[in-house]
């Protein structure tokens, strides 16, 4: 985690110092890195209320078929 | 009518001519002495100019080896920082690939039909989804 968070670190400052070249390969590389990450922050986040969702008691459930419909359409 | 000696003017002519030589010589050696002079003042810039381009050759030497060894270490902290960005980013990719698959079968089991879903599969799916997710 502590390597995670420092290539958190380390993206950011490459973007904040070569912000003159956006081409460079270091700079375009920590973008895809953001990307990715903010990327998965998503899905864990769809994981969780999907985990909570199934968890519901059976009433609840209507509400699920929202949400199944938009976890289909994150994971396309 | 007076008559010189003959042999008296002639040593007077000689004295003159003596004198003239005397003088001619005497210039004639502080003219050498100023060029002697002149001559060890520019050996002795010329020394003192190579002694400074040596001094300068030196001094570039080192700063080019300086810069040379900032630019390598430039260089391998640049490739550090790139295989530990792209190492970062072929995990998030796996992961990202995990999660869809996981948020699939999540929507699957999400569905309509869901009141059918095997009460075990769904416990172990919300653990793999807990677990993903943490």
């Amino acid at each position: 985690v502590t390597e995670f968070e420092d290539t958190v670190v380390l993206a950011n400052k490459i973007l904040d110092r070569i912000s003159a070249d956006p081409d460079d390969d270091l700079a375009m590389l920590a973008r895809q890195f953001l990307r990715s990450r903010e990327m998965e922050n998503r899905l864990k986040t769809l994981l969780i209320r999907a985990a909570d969702a199934l968890e519901a008691p059976a009433w609840e459930w209507h509400k699920s078929w929202a949400l199944a419909k938009e976890l289909r359409k994150a994971a396309q | 009518v007076i008559e010189y000696p003959t042999k008296n003017i002639e040593l007077y002519a000689k004295d003159e001519e003596i004198a003239q030589l005397k003088a001619e010589l005497s210039q004639e050696l502080s003219t050498t002495q100023r060029l002697k002079s002149e001559l060890m003042s520019s050996v002795e810039d010329r020394d003192k100019k190579d002694a400074e381009i040596y001094r300068l050759k030196k001094s570039f030497e080192q700063t080019s080896l300086i810069v040379e060894q900032l630019f390598e270490k430039h260089l391998a902290e640049k490739d550090a920082e790139i295989e530990q960005l792209r190492n970062e980013i072929v995990v998030l990719q796996r992961n990202e690939l995990y999660f869809e698959e996981l948020v699939c079968r999540a929507a699957d089991a999400l569905e309509p039909l869901n009141e059918i879903y095997p009460q075990k599969k769904r416990s172990d799916l919300i653990a793999e989804l807990r677990k993903a997710a943490q």
